[in-house]
């Protein structure tokens, strides 16, 4: 693990044990982001992608989440070790989140400000309550909204502006990294541009490391520089946003840009991956995809596959790439 | 905001009046003549009839009700008791202290219980102690107050004399009555307590909390419980208004003079002009509670607030316009 390297998820693997089964969220996902750097982490609803920003911020339901391995390293120490008191001066100080859902994210009967100034007072309690305050209105600034509606309440903002908020909650107090899980997913479009653009140049200007959980491929081309995607709880592809999008080796992968629309090629129906998402409770020995791929062979299901590095920094899990590159 | 209160406020009239028509055409329409009980049974029709003119029931029945009501919204008179001849102000007046004070005694104490049962209950979910919660609490607002008043004051002031039997003004016989009173409202508002903070700790904003390094503490106290307990306000509003009126069986049991028992007491005599008040004070209390917890519920909760400053705010438009 290089000096430079904010956080760093090793073999991590989280299973739900509900009464219907065992639900097997993620299974041995292993990535790291450097400072200052954008990984996309992208996949289906259910894909498991949440599961894994949860892990991170040691925020798992216990019951039913069991985290069965895993290292997290942030700042070179590893999180899954840590106590819950030493575990809540690192959420919101050194590590952040922001929700899916700005609407419910915020607590209707506080005031914004409040809920910004709870935060900076909590990871520095040296601080006067005006200075704390001074703080939190310059966060609102620095978002985008004027300080004077700093004493308002979350049902006075716009969907847009709720989340501005939760993203300054999220930075108020520098955290070296931020995950973003589908932030603009549950905003109209045009706000969710402006809130996208803002985020890119807030976490360029504090070089703060973000792991962004998303299904638009849209938004990993504009403010990523790495990208994983995962499928039934596995990173099956994963390199550089160039590796991604250019030189996708997964069938996975393909799919995913087979069916979204292109502007500048004339197709008369998108191609929809075929099939349903893997049951999780039910994954096979073999790889999991194997019952909607394109290309399964018979070869397919001898074994399970590892991720392979086809190119440097650019890794497939996917046996007809681990073929090939035994074979080359 | 001033202008919501005081919208609130004229409300109460419609209501009330509301409440004096059903009242009184429920006196009305109940069969049997009143004055077969106050007069001697061999009374002559004269003497009937002058019994009839002197209660004032001679008179057609919306001359009757207008009188009625002209009464009370003006001199805050109910009438006379038809068998005592004493106003019915007064009696009123001497009992209700008595039912109140049962009343917010139980609830004060329901509620100082029932909070922080519900929170730990949520907060414990589906641990032992919160299984033991949910079933003493199913237990105990299953058991009707009648039964818990008879079995309490056969243990407590029967075999051992530690509380006395029937009321006497003393601490000790307002111990029973609240006991039985607050017990019902308590394992009530335990529950509604718990349901509330239950659906409270899943919300987002407190996975927020969270995920901002709050500690779980302070994370039920300023995030959840202030949520839940929206909710919570509603249903001790209401208790209290039950309690009121429900005082009727405690105060029947542990022979409290109260309204409760002055209503009985009055029913068992026919004194119908005696029911009608008490039960026209108690609706009016009842209005009053809910028109309290109506204005709170604006404190409480900024969504509501904003809510009733805007609708000011757009009617004031068309007028500055104008």
């Amino acid at each position: 693990m290089g000096n430079n390297t904010a956080v760093e998820v090793k073999n991590l693997i989280v299973h739900y044990e509900t009464e219907e089964g065992i639900v097997e969220a993620v299974n041995n996902v292993s990535f790291s982001i450097e400072k200052g750097e954008v990984m996309g982490l992208v996949g289906e609803t259910g894909a498991g992608k949440t599961t894994i920003a949860l892990s991170i911020m040691g925020l798992l339901p216990h019951p039913p989440a069991k985290m069965y391995s895993g290292e997290i390293y942030l700042d070179g120490e590893d999180l899954t070790k840590k106590s819950l008191k030493e575990m809540q001066k690192i959420r919101g100080k050194k590590a952040s989140m922001v929700f899916q859902d700005p609407m419910t994210a915020l607590n209707p009967v506080i005031k914004v400000g409040d809920q910004i100034t709870e935060v900076i007072k909590l990871h520095d309690p040296s601080l006067s309550d005006a200075e704390a305050q001074k703080k939190a209105i310059d966060m609102l600034e620095m978002v985008g909204i004027k300080g004077d509606r700093f004493e308002e309440y979350p049902h006075q903002f716009s969907g847009g502006m709720k989340q501005r908020v939760i993203i300054a909650i999220a930075l108020a107090c520098q955290p070296e990294l931020i995950i973003a899980d589908e932030p603009t997913t549950a905003l109209d479009v045009t706000i969710q541009a402006q809130v996208m653009e803002m985020m890119k140049s807030l976490q360029h200007e504090l070089n703060t490391a973000m792991l962004l959980i998303t299904h638009d491929f849209g938004i990993v081309a504009n403010i990523c520089q790495k990208c994983a995607v995962i499928y039934a709880g596995e990173i099956v592809e994963s390199g550089t946003v160039a590796h991604i999008f250019d030189n996708p080796m997964h069938p996975y992968t393909k799919g995913l840009f087979g069916s979204i629309p292109s502007l500048d090629k004339d197709v008369e129906r998108l191609t929809p991956i075929k099939g349903q998402v893997v049951d999780p409770t039910d994954l096979p020995e073999y790889c999991s995809f194997y019952n909607r791929c394109d290309y399964c062979t018979e070869k397919c299901k001898e074994c399970d596959p590892k991720l392979v590095e086809v190119e440097p920094g650019h890794f497939v899990k996917c046996i007809h790439v681990m073929q090939g590159a035994e074979e080359g | 905001m001033l202008r919501y209160i005081i919208k609130r406020i004229l409300y109460v009239i419609p209501i009330m009046l509301g409440v004096l028509v059903i009242v009184f055409l429920l006196r009305v329409i109940i069969p049997g003549d009143p004055i077969e009980m106050f007069v001697r049974s061999d009374a002559s029709v004269e003497e009937r009839e002058a019994k009839r003119v002197e209660l004032g029931l001679n008179y057609p029945i919306p001359v009757q009700f207008a009188r009625y009501v002209w009464g009370v919204a003006t001199r805050l008179d109910f009438g006379k008791s038809w068998a005592g001849n004493v106003p019915v102000r007064d009696d009123l007046l001497l009992r209700f202290p008595i039912t109140v004070r049962l009343a917010f005694i139980s609830v004060f104490i329901a509620v100082l219980l029932a909070i922080p049962l519900g929170v730990v209950s949520a907060v414990k979910h589906n641990s032992f102690l919160d299984q033991f919660i949910l079933l003493a609490t199913l237990i105990l607002t299953s058991i009707p107050g009648f039964w818990l008043a008879l079995m309490l004051l056969s243990a407590f002031a029967v075999k051992v004399h530690w509380f006395p039997a029937l009321y006497n003004g003393t601490i000790r016989s307002w111990v029973l009555p609240v006991f039985v009173t607050a017990i019902g409202a308590m394992s009530g508002l335990c529950r509604i307590t718990r349901t509330s903070m239950l659906e409270v700790i899943r919300a987002d904003y407190v996975r927020t909390a969270r995920a901002k390094g709050q500690t779980e503490q302070k994370i039920i106290y300023n995030h959840a419980l202030r949520n839940a307990l929206i909710p919570v306000l509603a249903a001790v509003g209401n208790m209290l208004g039950m309690q009121l009126g429900g005082a009727i069986i405690t105060e029947t049991m542990f022979g409290m003079p109260g309204i409760g028992k002055y209503i009985v007491d009055a029913i068992g005599k026919r004194d119908f002009i005696c029911v009608q008040g008490g039960v026209v004070l108690l609706a009016f209390v009842f209005t009053i509670i809910n028109l309290l917890v109506d204005i709170s519920y604006t404190l409480v909760d900024p969504r509501l607030r904003s809510s009733v400053i805007t609708t000011r705010k757009k009617k004031a438009r068309p007028a500055a316009a104008a």
